[in-house]
């Protein structure tokens, strides 16, 4: 291991974890205390007791790197980073949560306490009103691959396991990257994976009929609430007021003068409809015109010829002519 | 000199008043006088230099525009500029096409000023004329005396004898001239970088003869003898290199071949003396023409007309008239030489020609003055025959080259010289068409006075015709993108694999005839060409209207030492097959009716009486017939072999084992193996296999979804979009029922799950958000699945979801994964149009509805590759697979060519990995429908498919050829759904895919190859595709072993992941025979009663190994049960860079850069390790490439 000592120990103010994967393969993870951002508020990761890891292994699951960072102290959490797979499973079951972000940390709330919905309009339909709850897909724990290279924040429990987690004496030596016997990995990983991607058929039913049930409660809802807001037209520079279909919302919003056609609405958001009239002139109407349309034409036939030409003398330094 | 600077005047002045005159660089002037008398003056001025430009034509000419005034900036072209600008367009192909000839023709010319070539002339003519004169002596005892000089005389059969009274003598030369193209300054540079030939007809004095020479050969033996003495004389007295040298392997064609001995001065030329014969001989020229019998055969009673025999001794003769009426048509018409050297280009590419490396067309060697003939025929019509129906009519004389060169070809293209004599105008006609079976083209021109085509099978012939109809296509259609000039002159089309549907080779060592006629072998000129011929002749009735041409390839005779006498005709030979789709692959060939007895045992005897057998058709005749008896459709396709194995067999005693075809190791590469189909056949008739079970299967599929009765919506369309279910998967697709899937082992136990989409009738009901839809889709799966369990026995529907743990709304993640009870499985997705418009407004967003949600730049893309995604699973895969499945009705070939390409890119771990399917299917399209006018055409009239292959074989070496020389950087059109109008400006190069395949319902070319190939690869299939196109071109012994086309080699890659393939479910397609050879292994724990249609353990690692390291490494894999997989680091990454967070691979420190160094480098063994713990079970080792 002599040559692991020589590692240096930073780099680009990150420490090189080294990482032990056997006898030969050493890995490097590079570690940096988390800096809590001030700009982002919402930065749920708590200063000081939070690593910032980059190049963790790609099957790295959050049991092993607690096991990995044992010798500093416990681990609260990981969060990993991968553009494809953040935030996994809230979003997927939190339908259409694009419409609202309100409804959306209802849904959560929701789901996480199944207590009904504090903002359900109180009406005649107010049992219906229930958010529903959605029953998700079953999940296995399956070990989730990410991309080579990827970064993850792993949250202490105290300050200073963070900061013991980067001391030189226990980075010095390359530790053992531990395994993680609860999911599998190899053939057995893709078989288990091939059964839970084919979940019961009762349970594909319940999730999609919760899921439809959500989306008729949050149509609702919208529904309700574009109420509100009517009126508000679209108005362009001149002064007119366009009308559109209602679409979604089953409403026609602003004024009620008509019904705008879908191609002329297309047209104007592209600004074709303001030059489509345009006179034709007659072309060849005096003698020089003619004269001019010929000379054109003799022109035209010279480019093509010449164009041809130094296609031609291309190919032919490329020594396209000799058949054989 | 001065004469000729005269009539070099002249000619100027003729060309300025001709307004329609071609191109300017044409050769101007002769000058050689071709009335000339051999004088040695004569041969001097073979070498003038005649090539000046002349300053200035055509600036007289009338076409001048009034002069530009001052105010115009641009330069309107002068008069002469614009004539030739408009010539280029209007009396060419287009101005392009008129440009390359010109750039053409002088590169396949000849320097004709030679001051070397001259003197050796020179010296040659002195040599000549100084050989002293022998006395008379025995034909043999002169060929003892020679042979000491090391010169064997080439007798022609029938050879003297010590009983013969006639004796051969030397006397010198009554003339010496310089005949043929050379003279006539028309030579085209030979194929294959053969020399120059330059012509010397050294005329015989006509004491040496008498009348009677005619007979038996005595003029021939006379010739041979007079040849050997100049042989002799030059060998001894001058430092070249002497040959004898015959055409077509006949020795009556006998020549000499002088070339110097080390190639000086690169004056590439030799020299053939042919010894020829005065007009005035005293041989009666009478008693040779079509109609005498001039060979005294004892064992023939009735007197065949020899007519090759006569040929041969009137060719002779001709020598001096040819040169000098070709040199009258060169004078007449300007273009001639331009248009002959467009022609003889055009023939050498397609082999009517001699070539060392190519295989010739049988019968077509030193054919000169038939190519000559043909133009002749073009500008001056042919001559009045009774009873000829078609005549060609002259065309005018102020064509274009290559408007002469159109019409010859148009003229080749149509005509049928089997049914059909052409004589020139001019030409006398006592060679009548011959009466009786034998068939012989004839062409007769007004200068030769006999058969340019002695010799000619006609299915050589007919090859030409073929040949011409492609080119003729080619001319006629829309050149906008394709580029004709080079398909047509500059591409070399001898290679059989791709020009033939069928090719097989021939072993003639052991060929002993049948059917001997001592005449006819004589009347040929050897035993080994008179197999040769009756091969054409009769391989030709045998296939009759099944091949459109079934021509003789073989190697060209070459130039041999002079002490060999005869010719040595190669033993191997090849056929060609050009099939007629229509009628090539029948089972049953009929013959003549009960009632005609005559007829009816010739027809038994042609194909043997244990072959033919008597039957009842469906009309009520009862005929002789052949029935050609087949168990699969793959054999079905070995019809024309068998009959030519048959026929070779039967007529020449040669057994099938010395019949090469190389089809059978094509069929064994998409079939599966044996021991597979062995467990198949066991289970009996149970077993559903092949493409029409498949869409069987299919079908009533959805008659079974369409019965269910308790879904919401009624389904309006069930369409598959699977290569299995158009004809185009690499293997026949083979359903797996419970009992088989117990009885295979487990590496053969991969069910193949085939695609389809169902499309509910339009609805309301659906929710206008696209999430909604999606779990919408969901419910509808589940409720299908579970009302056909109910309804269908044994059937096993379930809904899959897609990594469940993945997020993004928008992707469509479910499917219905259906398992018939017959075996078949099939995965159906839900097509509903609304997600179009829901996906556009998420990516466009909604400029008029204020309260659209805004979505995140994330999102959007996320929606910009659900729309992508869309619109290729629901748009373009089914009309691609219409399409397609349409093309394999059309074209037979077309799916077995597909699947040969699929089978070989897989075999290169290309095909799916970087290639995709479809891409493969419009790529094969390409090469059926060339620019698609065929398409647009009657369906049931398949007439116009000139040039489209037949058979599998040989669309798979067109197709390795076009990807061997296809400049993917310039896109490909395939006019598959109408005429593709390529778009002017170029699509951005978003994707990582370097293809770009248009059609007219994808202008921007990348929907099949947005995902790969990338550069990179593309580089590497063309230089596989180069390798494999290597390979075909070998001799008929190699292409029997397909094997090697599919060796793949590993060295390239950086690391090799070895496989525990002989676990995998997949492994039984895989095509070394290691793995199937596999019968126990280390078996893997699947259950004996679930079966995972599907499961491909190997293909999932792949996927994830290419998402993990997509910007680390490249992954190669044969997705047909491949047992390695090949990774490339990606370029650049081994070179130490700075580090950054948010770089996409694993890295360690520099090592050499220190303590402070900020650099990194590609941790390759960590890398290493990790994809051997993610592939715990399924990775054997991984080998890593040493630096």
């Amino acid at each position: 291991m002599a040559s692991a000592r020589q590692q240096p120990l930073s780099i680009a103010g990150f420490t090189v974890l080294p990482v032990l994967y056997n006898k030969s393969a050493t890995h490097c993870i590079y570690a940096r205390i988390h800096e809590q951002a001030k700009a982002k508020a919402n930065d749920t990761l708590p200063g000081g007791r939070t690593l910032f890891l980059v190049n963790v292994p790609p099957d790295a699951t959050e049991r092993q790197l607690s096991l990995f960072f044992n010798y500093a102290g416990t681990v609260e959490r990981v969060e990993f980073y991968d553009d494809s797979t953040t935030d996994a499973l809230e979003e997927d079951i939190s339908i259409s949560s694009d419409e609202d972000s309100e409804v959306e940390q209802d849904v959560e709330t929701d789901h996480n306490t199944s207590q009904p919905p504090k903002k359900g309009k109180k009406s005649k339909e107010n049992a219906k009103k229930r958010l529903p709850e959605v029953v998700p897909l079953p999940t296995t724990p399956l070990r989730t691959l990410r991309r080579s290279g990827q970064t993850c924040h792993v949250v202490f429990l105290d300050p200073s396991s963070a900061e013991s987690a980067l001391a030189s004496s226990h980075v010095q030596k390359p530790r053992l990257w531990p395994s993680d016997p609860e999911v599998p990995t190899g053939l057995s990983h893709y078989l288990a994976q091939y059964d839970a991607i084919r979940p019961p058929l009762d349970v594909i039913r319940d999730h999609a009929r919760t899921a439809t049930d959500l989306y008729d409660y949050h149509r609702e809802k919208d529904r309700q609430k574009s109420k509100y807001k009517k009126g508000e037209a679209i108005v362009d520079e001149d002064g007119f007021t366009l009308v559109t279909r209602g679409g979604a919302y089953g409403k026609t919003l602003g004024g009620g003068v008509a019904v705008a056609d879908k191609k002329f609405v297309a047209e104007v958001s592209k600004g074709k409809r303001a030059k489509k009239k345009k006179k034709r002139e007659t072309e060849v109407f005096y003698a020089f015109q003619l004269h001019e349309k010929k000379r054109q034409a003799t022109l035209d036939l010279q480019a093509k010829f010449k164009q041809d030409v130094e296609k031609i003398a291309a190919q032919k330094a490329k020594r396209r002519f000799k058949p054989y | 000199m001065a004469k000729n600077l005269k009539r070099k005047r002249e000619q100027g002045a003729t060309v300025e008043e001709d307004e329609s005159r071609g191109s300017e660089d044409l050769m101007s002037v002769d000058g050689l006088d071709p009335q000339g008398s051999g004088s040695e003056s004569e041969i001097g001025s073979v070498g003038d230099s005649e090539e000046e430009e002349w300053g200035g034509i055509g600036e007289g000419g009338g076409v001048d525009l009034p002069p530009s005034s001052g105010k115009h900036v641009l330069k309107v072209p002068a008069g002469h500029e614009l004539r030739e600008m408009k010539e280029a367009s209007e009396l060419y192909k287009s101005s392009s096409f008129k440009l390359q000839i010109d750039s053409l023709i002088p590169s396949v010319r000849p320097r004709f000023d030679r001051p070397a070539l001259e003197t050796f002339l020179r010296t040659l003519h002195e040599t000549i004329s100084s050989i002293p004169a022998v006395a008379p002596q025995h034909p043999l005892a002169a060929s003892r005396s020679l042979l000491k000089a090391g010169v064997a005389i080439p007798y022609a059969t029938p050879l003297p004898t010590e009983e013969t009274n006639w004796k051969v003598a030397f006397q010198p030369p009554s003339n010496i001239a310089l005949v043929g193209s050379w003279a006539n300054k028309l030579s085209v540079k030979p194929k294959d970088s053969e020399r120059y030939t330059v012509d010397l007809a050294v005329q015989m004095p006509n004491e040496l003869f008498q009348e009677k020479d005619y007979l038996n050969g005595r003029f021939f033996h006379k010739r041979a003898y007079y040849l050997s003495v100049i042989a002799a004389h030059i060998k001894k007295h001058l430092p070249v290199d002497v040959f004898h040298d015959s055409t077509n392997n006949d020795p009556r064609l006998s020549s000499l071949l002088i070339q110097s001995k080390e190639d000086e001065s690169g004056a590439n030329a030799r020299i053939r003396i042919l010894a020829t014969l005065a007009q005035d001989s005293p041989i009666s020229l009478k008693h040779v023409d079509s109609t005498h019998s001039n060979l005294r055969v004892s064992s023939s009673p009735n007197d065949a007309p020899t007519r090759r025999y006569n040929d041969a001794l009137l060719q002779s003769t001709s020598a001096v008239p040819h040169l000098l009426s070709t040199y009258e048509t060169k004078k007449d018409v300007d273009s001639f030489s331009d248009a002959l050297a467009l022609l003889r280009i055009w023939a050498n590419q397609r082999g009517y020609c001699r070539g060392r490396d190519g295989w010739s067309i049988h019968g077509f060697e030193d054919r000169g003055p038939f190519w000559v003939g043909l133009l002749e025929l073009m500008v001056k019509g042919d001559a009045q025959v009774k009873g000829s129906k078609s005549r060609v009519k002259p065309v005018g004389r102020g064509l274009s080259s290559y408007q002469l060169f159109k019409a010859t070809i148009g003229f080749l293209a149509r005509h049928d010289f089997a049914k059909e004599p052409v004589y020139l105008k001019g030409a006398d006609l006592k060679h009548t068409p011959s009466s009786g079976s034998e068939e012989l083209a004839i062409f007769v021109t007004a200068s030769s006075g006999f058969n340019l085509l002695s010799g000619v099978p006609l299915s050589s012939l007919e090859m030409l015709r073929n040949d011409a109809r492609c080119t003729l296509e080619i001319l006629n259609h829309d050149i906008s993108h394709d580029d004709p000039f080079s398909a047509v002159f500059l591409e070399d089309k001898r290679h059989v694999s791709e020009r033939f549907d069928i090719v097989i080779g021939v072993d003639l060592s052991s060929s002993r005839i049948k059917k001997r006629s001592e005449i006819h072998e004589l009347d040929v000129g050897s035993s080994g060409e008179f197999v040769l011929s009756s091969i054409a002749s009769i391989l030709r009735r045998g296939l009759g209207n099944r091949a459109k041409a079934v021509p003789i390839l073989r190697r060209s005779s070459a130039a041999r030492e002079l002490s060999q006498a005869h010719p040595f005709t190669p033993s191997i030979i090849q056929v060609g097959f050009i099939l007629d789709p229509v009628n090539a692959f029948l089972l049953v060939d009929r013959g003549p009716s009960v009632e005609e007895a005559e007829k009816n045992s010739e027809f038994r005897e042609f194909w043997g009486n244990d072959k033919t057998e008597l039957r009842r058709f469906k009309d009520g005749r009862i005929l002789e017939s052949v029935v050609w008896d087949v168990k699969t459709v793959d054999e079905k396709a070995h019809i024309p072999v068998l009959i030519a194995k048959h026929l070779l067999k039967h007529h020449f005693g040669i057994e099938e084992t010395s019949v090469f075809a190389w089809q059978p190791s094509f069929d064994t590469l998409i079939r599966l193996p044996k021991a597979i189909g062995d467990v198949h056949s066991r289970l009996g008739s149970s077993v559903s296999k092949g493409f029409r079970e498949a869409l069987f299967a299919f079908d009533s599929l959805v008659k079974r979804i369409k019965q269910l009765e308790d879904l919401p919506l009624s389904v309006a369309a069930i369409n598959p979009v699977h290569s299995a279910l158009r004809n185009t998967s690499a293997f026949t697709p083979t359903a797996v029922t419970t009992s088989a899937s117990s009885a295979l082992p487990p590496w053969a136990r991969y069910i193949p799950v085939m695609d389809i989409i169902i499309q509910f009738e339009k609805s309301p009901r659906w929710p206008d958000d696209l999430a909604a839809i999606l779990k919408m889709k969901l419910a509808f799966f589940e409720q299908i699945a579970r009302s056909l369990m109910k309804a269908v026995e044994g059937l096993t529907a379930r809904v899959v979801v897609d990594n469940p743990s993945q997020s993004a709304s928008f992707q469509d993640r479910g499917r219905l994964e259906i398992l018939t009870p017959e075996g078949w499985a099939f995965s159906a997705k839900i097509w509903h149009e609304r997600e179009a418009t829901l996906l556009d407004r998420s990516i466009e967003g909604e400029p008029n509805r204020p309260f659209a949600p805004k979505l995140s730049p994330r999102e959007k893309h996320a929606a910009v590759k659900a729309k992508d995604t869309y619109v290729r699973q629901f748009i373009a895969a089914p009309s691609h697979h219409r399409a397609v499945s349409n093309l394999c009705h059309r074209y037979p070939g077309f799916s077995g060519t597909v699947r040969l390409v699929k089978r070989w890119l897989a075999s290169h771990w290309l095909l799916d990995v970087h290639v995709s399917q479809e891409a493969v299917e419009l790529i094969c399209a390409k090469i059926f429908i060339g620019d698609g006018s065929s398409l647009s055409e009657d369906f049931d009239n398949p007439k116009d498919q000139v040039g489209a292959p037949v058979t599998k074989e040989r669309g798979f070496a067109v197709a390795i050829h076009f990807l061997g020389n296809w400049e993917w950087q310039g896109g490909l059109e395939v006019p598959l759904f109408g005429k593709v109008e390529v778009p002017a400006a170029q699509g951005s190069a978003g994707s990582p895919g370097a293809w770009v395949i248009r059609t007219s319902i994808d202008p921007n070319g990348k929907m099949w190859t947005s995902g790969g190939p990338d550069a990179v690869v593309a580089r590497r299939v063309t230089a596989f595709a180069k390798a494999t196109w290597d390979h075909l071109q070998g001799d008929p012994y190699s292409l029997k072993d397909t094997s090697i086309l599919n060796a793949h080699p590993t060295t390239e890659y950086d690391f090799v992941i070895h496989l525990e393939a002989s676990t995998f479910p997949r492994s039984y397609e895989n095509a070394s025979a290691e793995i199937r050879g596999v019968e126990t292994g280390q078996q893997i724990k699947f259950s004996k009663t679930e079966r995972r249609p599907g499961f491909d353990p190997a293909w999932l690692f792949l996927e994830d190994l290419r998402v993990v390291y997509e910007d680390t490494a490249m992954f190669f894999y044969d997705c047909f049960g491949g047992d390695k997989i090949g990774g490339v680091w990606l370029p650049g990454l081994r070179v130490p860079k700075q580090f950054k967070v948010r770089e996409r691979y694993s890295s360690t420190p520099n090592k050499k850069g220190g303590k402070k160094a900020t650099e990194v480098v590609l941790n390759e063994i960590t890398i290493i390790a990790e994809i051997e713990r993610m592939g715990q079970g399924l990775i054997k080792c991984i080998a890593v490439r040493q630096k």
